[in-house]
């Protein structure tokens, strides 16, 4: 009975544990499920990568910058470039990655030259005696120099060795590889140069690489598969070029057959910046994506995760190049552009035992891809962050991707990322955004208000710019608002769109039907983005949100259909043809579609239509003034099933204020940051003389400086940005005031399927009365199930 | 005494009979054992799951809301339109599936020519993934496709919209039939096998007609495949969703929008409340006409069972 007992509790506990796994009931909101972030994978190992400074000495003085980077073995060259009274000189550096010393070698340019390239010798031989090359053992040449002098408007090119004092050893000039690619390509462009291990010079010449003997003799021209991207140095001294080919190759260049040997190691996109390919044919290279680095072993076929960047607290977009040394020892050139200064630096990442790292609690963010703006946002929140630390979930995996199923592998990333968000496995903060429908995870209490979370910390409604948050507010719950945003609208002459902002699509329809004799609408508009321009924010015009009915079998819908089949099916871009600002001018457009993410850019549209009387008319349908409100780069929510919505909410706030890499691409949604930024666009700056003293017109009155940049377009219009005034501000506003924010996400499943079916009548398959029924019974389902 | 030991005697044997019972039940137990909690843990319980989704306002507050989530679908223009949809598509295409396999199947019983051929091709379908099937119709029945192109050169004018008008429906059934023909063909060839030759015998030699042998005799023998095909039949036919699905995408027209679209397409708008309600009914439903064909195959095949 005892017996019988205990067997039914055993059974009973495992039910119990089966049950609550099915009902997705486990308290952790960061575990995971097909997917693991890489510090979850590290985390089963006993070892962890950090990354540590390394003190070259070579800070940036102002007088000069450094550039060229060509490396072999353990050991990089580099080319430092110095300002000084007596001219501009170049020396070259070699960075030992061992011991962390720099050597520098003097080099004399030639009048009017400078170093384009340049490589060193690979220490290995073994390629040498396979490919019987260059008698490279005898030579005293240790580094190569790709040399570019100029002379009206002519650039020629030298390759040139060096001994280790930077004594000339060899020469030969390739002004026959330049008139030969004028010939071929239209113009001379060298991209790549690499000094092989068979002691063969290898140049990159845009679809095909070229490879010289040390003599200067050409012995072989290979074709690359479109576009080369780069040639790699391995580490015994094999020559690979890696292009784009169906997904990005990587190929060792055989000089015996004349052939790319194609390297197979199973991704279909990697960034070539960080590829290392070893000995054995093992190949170390990160994702394109700039999340992970892996090491692919050619013995047993398999792929590991050695680190993921952020979790070294380095943006891996901004990794430039990766030296592998050994599994424990790799240096990393990392370059940080912000918005007035270029920094590169170089750090070596190690191998510790976990141990040694202090642990922090881990908050997931989950998304689709990691793009280079919330890279930098978590990277700035970790280093900030004593607590708490941020791991991405990627869902779609761009290094694995099969682009001819996309589709499928899409829609299969939604359905794993909603499940892990519904069962509380998912994230602490999710971006939302690029398929992630923010509408509907709100809709069903899976995001978090954030309004009690900003209050709380100082971030009040009126710290806001108010337009854009009341904007984004969702019956009064906030869900994700943007760091910066960007105004969208349409400008068009008044006497085709009317005097006022804002339209409906009969209206916008009936406008662009009338056009003038002669006139287009907007350029390089074709019949799929005319219907998409006038349905995108305007399909709500046959729709009854009450009822959710729809009036798609129509006679208006039919004209749109109609309206839109009228534009050409594609259009041709003409490099000579009239730009669009000259074409306005001349009255053969009638608007231009514009993005307003500075107040220059107001300026630029008021030069476009200078003479003519224009208003922003904006999206027909879309409401308000026309003018949409859209993210300038990425949002985030707090997931409602977080344990810690507090940091999630801390962190959401530091995005608000962070400066990234790339920002500046838009107005801060803070207020006082823009007034900011109005202030410093509106500062007068007087033009001034070369003793720093204002310079005075005919009048003796100073003169207004300008802003020094400006934008040209193909036909020779130009326009030169003028310092900021109240009036782009007034303007900026008026723009704002009635504008409206709307989730792209919300209405793409309906135009996907007006687009679907209005293709079958574009290409005169059926009639736009079968093409419109079908469009109103597939609608009609759609909509009826929200009902 | 001889009693007493004779008494003693059975008594141990009984006991030894027991504890063989005993031992072969607990072997039993332990064969049992690992389907028994495969079809616990992938079965019963996610249904458990779907049954405790059905009675919440939405899978993250979880708020118990009764049938709440029933009467919303029952309401639901897309659902009912589903149903519908489905029963119409089950209506059509279980007797067909049904009845052209059993002719298939008498048939074949008969020597004809190249009997074994026809039988393999028959059986063909099952060995072709659905995927490849639907390319094959994408082919066939596209506007600008094959069948079109035949009824051009027969003089049909009018194109047929097979897969975005009323007519994608006999498209599906075509398409359905094509696939589960032959499994159920194999079936019922296997359960005329099994039918006693000395009673087809003796109706033969009483002179009976070979519709008398049929209806009398072979049907009854075959009652319970007779079920079993139609069960699983209409089973398939709940579940062509697949084909249509890969044939129409997430939004098709009304004609052959099924209920797994619907619930395919609740799933990916997070309603699983909505997607769970209609799991259920849609088992309820598959209970019920299970259970009246249980009852009818009790009905007309348990004298020839007994």
């Amino acid at each position: 009975m005892k017996k019988k007992t205990l067997a039914m509790s055993v059974l009973s506990a495992v039910l119990l544990v089966s049950v609550f796994s099915f009902a997705g009931c486990s308290s952790g909101s960061s575990g995971n499920t097909q997917e693991s972030t890489p510090a979850e994978e590290e985390s089963a190992l006993s070892y962890v990568y950090v990354l540590e400074d390394m003190d070259w000495g070579l800070e940036d003085d102002g007088n000069g910058y450094y550039s060229n980077y060509g490396s072999c073995g353990h050991k990089i060259l580099q080319t430092h470039t110095v300002y000084s009274e007596e001219g501009t000189t170049e020396e070259l550096l070699i960075l030992d990655l061992d011991t962390g010393l720099v050597e520098t070698i003097p080099y004399e340019r030639g009048e009017n030259s400078y170093i384009y390239n340049l490589s060193m010798r690979p220490d290995s031989q073994s390629a040498e005696s396979e490919t019987g090359g260059g008698g490279l053992a005898a030579s005293a040449a240790a580094f190569a120099v790709l040399e570019a002098s100029y002379e009206d408007d002519n650039t020629a090119y030298t390759v040139q060795t060096l001994d280790q004092d930077g004594t000339m050893v060899s020469e030969f000039v390739l002004d026959d590889l330049m008139a030969y690619l004028e010939e071929k390509n239209g113009y001379g462009y060298i991209s790549d140069f690499v000094w092989g291990g068979d002691g063969n010079f290898y140049l990159g010449c845009e679809s095909s690489v070229m490879v010289y003997d040390s003599e200067g003799g050409q012995i072989a021209e290979l074709e690359v598969p479109n576009w080369l991207n780069s040639l790699i140095l391995s580490q015994d001294g094999r020559v690979f070029a890696t292009y784009y080919d169906s997904g990005y190759q990587l190929a060792f260049i055989n000089l015996e057959t004349e052939t790319l040997e194609q390297l197979d190691f199973g991704v279909t996109s990697f960034s070539s910046g960080t590829i290392n390919v070893l000995e054995d044919d093992s190949v170390v290279y990160g994702d394109s994506s700039g999340l992970n680095m892996y090491r692919y072993d050619a013995q047993t076929g398999e792929t590991e995760t050695l680190f993921d960047w952020v979790s070294l607290d380095v943006v891996g977009y901004n990794v430039d190049a990766v030296y592998y040394l050994d599994e424990d020892n790799m240096v990393v050139r990392v370059y940080d552009y912000t918005a007035n200064s270029y920094n590169e630096t170089m750090a070596r990442v190690v191998r510790r035992e976990s141990s040694e790292v202090t642990e922090k609690t881990i908050l997931t963010l989950a998304l689709f891809s990691a793009d280079s703006y919330t890279q930098e946002y978590v990277v700035a929140f970790n280093k900030a962050s004593d607590q708490y630390r941020i791991e991405m979930k990627t869902y779609l995996d761009y290094s694995t991707i099969d682009y001819n199923d996309y589709q499928t592998y899409y829609e299969d990333a939604v359905t794993r990322m909603q499940n892990d968000l519904v069962t509380g496995e998912g994230a602490d903060i999710i971006m939302t955004g690029y398929g992630v429908n923010a509408g509907t995870l709100a809709d069903n209490g899976l995001l978090e208000d954030l309004v009690p979370y900003l209050d709380e910390r100082g971030y009040t409604r009126d710290q806001f710019v108010t337009q854009v948050y009341d904007a984004y507010l969702d019956e009064g719950e906030l869900y994700f608002l943007p760091a910066e945003f960007v105004l969208r609208t349409v400008y068009a002459l008044t006497d085709v769109a009317g005097t006022e902002s804002g339209w409906t699509l009969a209206e916008a329809a009936e406008a662009i039907q009338n056009l003038p004799e002669g006139m287009q609408w907007l350029q390089y508009e074709t019949r799929d983005s005319m219907l998409n321009e006038l349905l995108t924010y305007g399909y709500g015009s046959f729709i009854n949100e009450e009822d959710n009915t729809c009036s798609f079998d129509t006679e208006e819908f039919k004209a749109l259909l109609e309206l839109a089949a009228a534009f050409p099916e594609d259009y041709e871009y003409d490099m000579e043809g009239a730009s669009e600002p000259t074409m306005i001018q001349n009255g053969q457009l009638a608007a231009s579609e514009a993005y307003i993410y500075d107040l220059e850019e107001l300026q630029l549209y008021r030069a476009i239509f200078e003479g003519k009387d224009y208003i922003a008319v904006g999206y027909p349908g879309l409401g308000g003034n026309g003018t949409l409100i859209s993210s300038s780069g990425s949002t985030y929510a707090i997931s409602s099933k977080s344990q810690y919505k507090d940091a999630a909410a801390d962190f959401i706030v530091s995005t608000l204020t962070a400066e990234t890499t790339w920002g500046g691409f838009g107005f801060s949604v803070l207020q006082e940051e823009l007034d900011q930024y109005f202030e410093e666009e509106t500062a007068v700056e007087y033009l001034l003389d070369e003793n720093g003293d204002p310079v005075l017109d005919e009048n003796g009155e100073t003169i207004i400086g300008g802003t020094g940049s400006g934008i040209g377009y193909q036909d020779g219009w130009e326009y030169w940005y003028e310092p900021c005034t109240e009036e782009d501000i007034e303007e900026f506003y008026e723009l704002l005031n009635g504008a409206v924010a709307v989730s792209a996400t919300d209405n793409s499943e309906i135009l996907a399927i007006i687009e679907e079916e209005a293709d079958s009548f574009f290409s005169g398959q059926k009639s736009v009365d079968d093409v419109a029924a079908i469009i109103q019974n597939r609608v009609s389902l759609y909509l009826s199930e929200n009902s | 005494m001889r009693a007493i030991h004779k008494k003693n005697r059975t008594a141990s044997s009984k006991q030894k009979l027991g504890r063989q019972k005993r031992k072969v039940k607990r072997l039993s137990a332990a064969f049992i054992a690992p389907s028994f909690l495969g079809v616990l843990a992938f079965f019963f319980l996610p249904f458990l799951v779907v049954i405790a989704y059905s009675v919440v306002d939405n899978p993250v507050s979880m708020n118990f809301v009764g049938l709440d989530n029933f009467a919303k679908i029952l309401k639901n223009a897309a659902f009912l339109r589903a149903v519908r949809n489905t029963l119409h598509f089950s209506v059509i295409a279980v007797p067909l599936a049904v009845g052209l396999s059993l002719l298939l199947a008498l048939v074949l019983q008969w020597k004809i020519p190249l009997r074994s051929q026809f039988r393999t091709f028959f059986l063909s379908p099952m060995m072709v993934p659905v995927a490849s099937v639907v390319l094959v119709w994408q082919v066939l029945f596209d506007y600008n496709g094959a069948v079109n192109q035949w009824l051009a050169f027969l003089g049909v004018e009018n194109k047929v919209d097979w897969l975005k008008s009323s007519q994608d429906i006999f498209v599906i059934v075509i398409l359905f039939l094509w696939k589960n023909l032959g499994y159920n063909m194999i079936l019922f060839m296997a359960a005329l096998s099994n039918i006693p030759k000395d009673l087809i015998e003796v109706a033969v030699l009483e002179k009976a007609s070979q519709f008398q042998i049929f209806w009398h005799i072979k049907l009854r023998y075959m009652t319970s495949t007779l079920l079993f095909v139609t069960i699983m039949s209409l089973i398939n036919s709940f579940k062509v969703f697949r084909e249509v699905y890969l044939l129409t995408g997430d939004n098709p027209t009304d004609w052959i929008y099924m209920l797994q679209h619907y619930m395919n397409n609740m799933f990916r708008k997070l309603n699983y409340q909505n997607l769970s309600a209609a799991a259920i009914l849609m088992s309820l439903f598959m209970i019920v006409v299970i259970g009246i064909l249980f009852l009818i195959e009790n009905y007309f095949g348990k004298d020839v069972e007994g």
